[in-house]
């Protein structure tokens, strides 16, 4: 019954109706509801492994992560809803949340809950076992509230929410086991009747009008009636909070204080920010040179390989040049240049997400926030956009506002996301190069014979830092344009006063490394690479026969380049690499490589064999340390990619705004990069 | 009570970081007056002023047992006793 109104996506994994029994395995149905920071997704990954699925459910264009466990012969369907403190539908989080319980009606819910601050996660437990029949709570983080001296009896809470209660740590496993059995009993026999109702909380519960009204009507209409039920349910909460939490005395330290004395401090809280951002970078393009270099190597074999097979077949030229130098290559340096970055700072980054830091960071930033008339939040989807712009734009949900989420959604782009991020730090390097280049051939004469071996080590150092340095300064300035372009959209198309803004700054926790190493590699790593080597493939067949379709005296390749070199001269670039983002287009990540692939078709150049050629062809092709910039600043502020644009469709409902997308940015970036220009030649700088 | 609410409720703002008071009275409307009832806000319940962000726009206020953060001008509207 259940299965029927599940979409596509899904019925190809519940073959059978959800929690009628067919004989051998029944599929059953779990939501997993939750405040944000309580550890539901911790729970949610140990629990499902790092087997995520992504369900399209009905009624709304949002696509939910869901895991299945095998347990006790049965399939378990768990769906991760969004974590929201409610399930008032007042944002588009709580209004996902509540339409899936309400539509789907799933055969268990769970609600994980801090047992450090029992009473606030009570609301949503008050609410969600109105709104569902079968409700389990998970006691989550209860070695937490013991090391803070808080003891919960289980016990009589189970008697207070007349709801089965199991105490778990999600982070090494405790009481998964248990809370997967009670889910079990749960699906097969309902709600266990073992206790009943004490006589407040049934009339609490009687008198839930928000909660119990149509699906998706926002309980705003009768405020003073929803007010009332909420005064009512924090008395409960509290109430049923302070006869079963007991608190003894501790000697714990308030370590999220002083590290927030620090961090948020009015004075040394931004400082402090850019500098972990700078070590970030640093140990990113520091540690990846190597790896880098040892998978240029790899390919290159791999390649002498292929191109000694297809000699030995007697495949025709162009055969080998499409498959070998076109699809090959292509897919070889993205892997190469795109993979060791990657690797190496996406599992830092979700570090410190995983810790509770980004929300700091939106603190730090609200104040420049409110000035250009945005949202607070708008940092939290900034910082979303460094994974993936797509995941930003859908993050802005967040923002409860259309003004200030479209302000968010459509300034997106200007923060790198990790298709751009190598090319970023490639890009930086070069500029690197170009400039110590410059002065190298100055003053490289007297450095011969002694103290070989640490000028060298010396500089791959220097250079780490040089380039670290203009990769922070390039997202400065992307945050920089964020604000610029939020401030003069909140002064044209999408005028208004900045609205309110709430945010928890959850306690900083201690992330599980091991999971959020595998989770950032499968989630963030693979995901990404998967989907640039999709692209670069067929991209790069079709640039490899651009640069070999000949048209009179030139390749296609080299006469579109040609017809664009002027605008990309007045932009500081040339006509090669504006060519290069236009033909990225469907993926940020093949840019560089269509670059390097038009330059070498314009000479007849082997295959750079290591990160440091692949740089030496940009530089042989007349890019000095401005052309780098420019294509550092092209690259951070021009258009969004495909799939970010169609998010921004599905997102807002319109063509306007998908359009809007791109247009501002372009327009953003030219105004910038031709600004640069002028600067530039103002100064006599190059 | 014998003294006028004029004269003991401050603005949450009033405080000064480490402060604490009892939320009186809620002089915003619409979803955000929701939104912070919602979270807790709630008339009678404990407040306390933890810090000022970097701007002195946005305060940090720990209520329920959470941190959360609130700008100024909403803030300004949230009056309480102090002590």
């Amino acid at each position: 019954m259940k299965a029927g109104a599940v979409h596509d996506d899904l019925s190809d994994h519940i073959t059978c109706c959800g929690g009628v029994n067919s004989g051998t395995s029944r599929n059953i149905i779990v939501a997993l509801a939750g405040n944000p920071n309580v550890g539901k997704s911790t729970v949610f990954n140990s629990l499902t492994g790092l087997n995520r699925h992504t369900g399209n459910w009905p009624g709304k264009t949002v696509d939910l992560f869901y895991g299945i466990v095998d347990f006790q012969g049965d399939k378990y369907h768990l769906v991760d809803l969004p974590g929201t403190y409610s399930l008032r539908a007042l944002s588009i989080e709580e209004q996902v949340a509540r339409d899936f319980l309400i539509n789907e009606k799933p055969d268990v819910t769970v609600c994980v809950v801090d047992a450090t601050n029992l009473e606030r996660n009570l609301n949503l437990v008050f609410q969600l076992r109105d709104i569902t029949p079968n409700c389990v709570v998970c006691l989550n983080l209860v070695d937490e509230a013991k090391t803070r001296g808080i003891h919960i009896d289980v016990e009589g809470l189970e008697q207070e929410l007349g709801l089965p209660v199991v105490p778990t740590v999600a982070r090494d496993g405790t009481g998964l086991e248990q809370l997967m059995s009670t889910i079990a009993v749960v699906a097969r026999n309902g709600r266990i009747p073992k206790v009943t109702l004490s006589r407040e909380t049934a009339g609490v519960v009687n008198c839930l009008p928000g909660c119990t009204s149509h699906h998706g009507e926002p309980g705003v209409s009768g405020h003073s009636g929803v007010e009332q039920e909420i005064h009512e349910i924090y008395k409960e909460a509290s109430r049923i909070a302070s006869r079963t939490t007991f608190h003894a005395p501790s000697h714990h330290k308030d370590t999220t204080a002083i590290i927030d004395d620090m961090v948020t401090s009015r004075r040394f809280g931004i400082p402090l920010m850019l500098a972990l951002l700078g070590v970030v970078f640093f140990i990113t393009l520091y540690l990846s040179n190597y790896p880098s270099d040892l998978l240029f190597w790899l390919f290159s074999v791999i390649e002498r390989q292929l191109t000694a097979l297809f000699m030995d077949l007697g495949a025709s030229p162009w055969l080998y040049g499409l498959l070998v130098l076109g699809v090959y290559r292509t897919v070889a340096w993205v892997v190469a240049v795109m993979f060791p970055p990657m690797a190496i700072f996406f599992p830092i980054f979700t570090l410190l997400e995983d810790a509770g830091y980004l929300p700091r960071i939106a603190f730090n930033l609200d104040h420049l926030f409110q000035r250009c008339h945005g949202h607070g939040k708008q940092a939290l989807t900034m910082a979303m956009g460094f994974g993936c712009n797509a995941a930003g734009v859908v993050a802005a949900r967040i923002i409860e506002s259309p003004r200030e989420r479209l302000i968010a959604i459509l300034t997106n782009t200007f923060v790198p996301c990790n298709g751009r991020f190598p090319s970023l730090l490639l890009f930086a390097s070069v500029f690197c190069r170009g400039i110590m280049g410059s002065r190298q051939r100055a003053a490289l004469a007297p450095n011969h014979g002694l103290g070989v071996a640490s000028p060298v080590q010396g500089s791959s150092v220097m250079s780490a830092a040089v380039s670290g340095a203009a990769v922070l300064v390039s997202i400065s300035i992307g945050v920089l344009s964020t604000f610029i372009v939020s401030y003069l959209l909140s002064k044209t198309i999408l005028k208004g006063v900045p609205s309110s803004f709430i945010m928890e700054l959850p306690p900083y926790r201690k992330p599980k490394v091991g999971q959020v190493i595998l989770r950032a590699f499968k989630d963030r790593t693979v995901f990404v690479l998967k989907r640039a080597v999709l692209v670069a493939a067929p991209c790069g067949a079709i640039t490899w026969l651009l640069a070999n379709t000949w048209l009179g005296e030139q390749t296609m390749l080299g006469a579109s380049a040609a017809f664009l070199d002027p605008l990309g001269r007045v932009l500081g670039l040339d006509g090669v690499t504006l060519l290069a983002f236009i033909l990225g287009f469907p993926a940020n990540e093949i840019v560089v490589p269509i670059a390097l692939m038009a330059y070498l078709s314009q000479t007849a150049m082997s295959q750079p064999a290591s990160l440091s050629a692949m740089q030496s062809v940009l530089l042989s092709h007349g890019w000095t340390w401005v052309t780098a910039l420019s294509a550092m600043l092209f690259s951070l502020l021009h258009f969004p990619c495909g799939t970010t644009v169609y998010t921004v469709y599905k997102e807002t409902g319109s063509k306007k705004w998908a359009v809007l997308s791109i247009v501002i940015p372009v327009a953003f970036a030219c105004t910038v990069l031709i600004l640069l220009q002028g600067i530039i030649r103002l100064l006599g700088l190059a | 009570m014998s003294e006028s609410p004029s004269d003991s409720w401050v603005a949450l703002t009033e405080l000064s970081p480490g402060e604490a008071g009892t939320l009186q009275h809620i002089g915003l409307s619409g979803v955000l007056r929701l939104r912070l009832m919602d979270l807790g806000f709630t008339p009678g319940v404990g407040v306390e002023l933890v810090r000022k962000g970097p701007g002195g726009k946005l305060l940090a206020v720990r209520i329920r047992g959470t941190v959360m953060a609130i700008r100024s001008s909403d803030a300004a509207k949230l009056l309480i006793v102090r002590g």
